[in-house]
């Protein structure tokens, strides 16, 4: 019996071997983790592995038969495509760094090598493109490296739009900024963006944080120093100003420097040199100030304890930076952003956030910005061992108490919510946000939701929220005396 | 009204980031009357923002588009209409007469219309409801 099935005629055999490599070579494409492609001589999909479909997005059936760039939309389709080179040259390509553009408007860093597709008598039958995705690569860097760009800062925000509508114009304009904002809300990442937008981005961004020296030291960290000039001054060290020639210098907490320094740093605007400390001549330098600043400049100059020329200096482009009490329509993209971080960093799959959690998230007015967002978030992978984040996992400063205004409501699942329940429940979130905001003021509260005061009493009665005693209404009510 | 396209040779450029030639179309009573192509370095997004301000137009349709320059574009008050992918003559054609260009979508980016952020499915008579 076994004689019989051995013996096989040779082209039965080739067969069988041809059978099973074929098949083999199918499960094998459908479970690397490198997307892979085919086309035709048209440029047509003719297959499109399961990674390839996780990688762009797109499933198969919608895939195969279209154009290659249609499906791929990678920065190289329309001028230096690896495949079209392949074709055209007849050899492959291992490894070319491109991003593609998936339907979310996310670019997805990739690598791609690509080979001719033959047949078995070396027929070319089109190309084949393999690709990579290289996010968690980029990731880690950009974590290394610290650097930054434009498209790290999300926002929905129409302020923080309007910003970003502008920041190319800004850093191509080589004027000195003022950044204003307070702490937590991003200025020197937006500081470094401007940076990496400018003519001056193959050069340093050097960032020194004024409010946290002494006059004295400042001095020497921003101008250096001579050899001799105090003691333990040994040998010559170089300042920022010239550590950042031909870049830009981020002058943090600009506020906080005393009268003194701030006199010496006009000059060196005015005068585009400086001198280091025990230093008896000028040094010319070629940097782009860019100051930022938590404390209101204006106000500071009319109790004066800012000087208004420096002020004049650097107010030539003042971005001001929304905290994110006004940006509370940015929470879940940046909840979202700061998962996807940490599930990287620590190795982690946290899929999401429940409607819980990121309803006690909207209620929090984030002394410490979008810092604090992120440290909450941080914080809630610790605790977290499941895939989402729920209530239990924030810090206990965010928990709610008894159900008072302090409290804004969770809002619960939204499968089987009606959509009366829905907004009432999101009504309620929205004005139990605003009084807090207020400190429980009626009247202030009304006037930011653009509501008068007594359709928020008639919302406030309908919805059942009790107001703390202390609701804020006799400190404004008092004159000022 | 004035309409931007994001084109590449006879197609619609398949990624607005990278694209170089834009056409500018300006349409009359459903009629595309006059047609011009302007260059431009999709690098430096002022520099194509400067020209739609010039320019008066209004709608930008495109290939496959980034959040940055989509942010930036829409921040300047330009409907956008991205991820169409095909003929430009022909979906120039059918927008101006109004008709939905929804069957233009890129793959993957079709919404049979629950996705309510996409705009596949955007025509100019919807759009001017």
């Amino acid at each position: 019996m076994s004689d019989q099935v051995d013996r096989k005629e040779p082209g039965e055999l080739v067969k069988a071997h041809e059978n099973i490599a074929s098949i083999a070579n199918e499960i094998i494409l459908e479970s690397i983790s490198d997307g892979v492609f085919t086309v035709d001589h048209e440029w047509r999909i003719t297959s499109f592995n399961r990674a390839a479909e996780e990688i762009t997005g797109i499933p198969r059936e919608e895939a195969v038969g279209r154009f290659c760039w249609e499906v791929f939309r990678s920065n190289m389709c329309e001028g230096d495509c690896a495949l079209k080179r392949t074709m055209k040259e007849g050899k492959s390509f291992v490894s070319s760094s491109t991003y593609i553009i998936n339907k979310e408007k996310k670019r997805i860093p990739i690598s791609v090598s690509t080979a001719l597709l033959k047949n078995a008598d070396d027929e070319i039958l089109g190309g084949v493109e393999t690709f990579r995705d290289c996010s968690v690569v980029e990731e880690l860097r950009r974590e290394l490296s610290g650097s930054v760009q434009m498209g790290d800062m999300v926002s929905r925000n129409k302020a923080m739009k309007q910003i970003f509508a502008i920041l190319d114009q800004v850093a191509l304009s080589d004027s000195a900024v003022l950044i204003e904002g307070e702490t937590g809300t991003g200025k020197e990442l937006l500081a470094k963006a401007i940076h990496n937008l400018s003519d001056r981005r193959e050069q340093p961004f050097v960032g020194i944080n004024c409010g946290a020296l002494p006059d004295t030291l400042l001095e020497s960290e921003l101008f250096g120093y001579k050899a001799g000039a105090f003691t333990g001054a040994e040998k010559d060290k170089p300042g920022l100003f010239v550590a950042a020639d031909g870049g830009t210098i981020l002058l943090d907490e600009m506020g906080d420097t005393s009268p003194a320094f701030q006199v010496k740093l006009l000059r060196v605007l005015e005068e585009r040199e400086f001198k280091p400390l025990g230093g008896v001549e000028m040094t010319r330098t070629n940097v782009r100030i860019i100051a930022a600043t938590n404390r209101n400049l204006g106000q500071m100059i009319g109790e004066g304890r800012f000087r208004q020329d420096l002020f004049y200096r650097i107010n030539i482009i003042r971005l001001k930076l929304p905290p994110l009490r006004e940006r509370l329509e940015d929470i879940a993209l940046l909840v979202e952003r700061f998962i996807a971080k940490f599930n990287r960093l620590k190795d982690r799959a946290v899929s999401g956030i429940d409607n819980g959690a990121l309803a006690l998230l909207m209620s929090h007015s984030y002394p410490g910005n979008i810092r604090e967002l992120e440290n909450i978030i941080e914080h809630a992978f610790v605790l977290c061992q499941g895939d989402t984040i729920g209530v239990p996992h924030l810090p206990a400063y965010l928990l709610p108490s008894p159900r008072t205004a302090n409290f804004a409501p969770e809002i619960q699942p939204t499968s089987g919510m009606s959509l009366d329940v829905a907004v009432s429940s999101t009504e309620e979130t929205v004005i139990l946000a605003a009084l807090r905001r207020n400190n429980y003021n009626r009247r202030a509260a009304a006037e930011e939701l653009g509501m008068h005061k007594s359709t928020l009493f008639r919302k406030l009665r309908r919805l059942g929220i009790e107001l703390p005693l202390g609701d804020g209404r006799s400190v404004l009510a008092k004159p000022a005396r | 009204m004035k309409i931007a396209m994001t084109v590449w040779g006879e197609r619609i450029s398949p990624v607005l980031d990278c694209a170089r030639t834009l056409l500018v179309a300006e349409i009359v009573r459903e009629e595309v009357v006059a047609r011009r192509y302007e260059l431009f370095d999709a690098r430096c997004l002022g520099q194509i923002m400067q020209i739609l301000a010039r320019q008066g137009i209004s709608v930008l349709i495109c290939g496959a588009i980034s959040q940055e320059p989509a942010n930036i574009i829409e921040a300047g008050g330009i409907q956008l209409i991205p991820f169409l992918a095909g003929d430009a003559e022909i979906i120039l054609q059918t927008f101006a007469r109004g008709q939905a260009i929804s069957a233009f979508a890129m793959p993957g980016c079709r919404c049979y219309g629950r996705c309510r952020m996409s705009q596949c499915g955007s025509s100019r008579k919807r759009m001017r409801t």
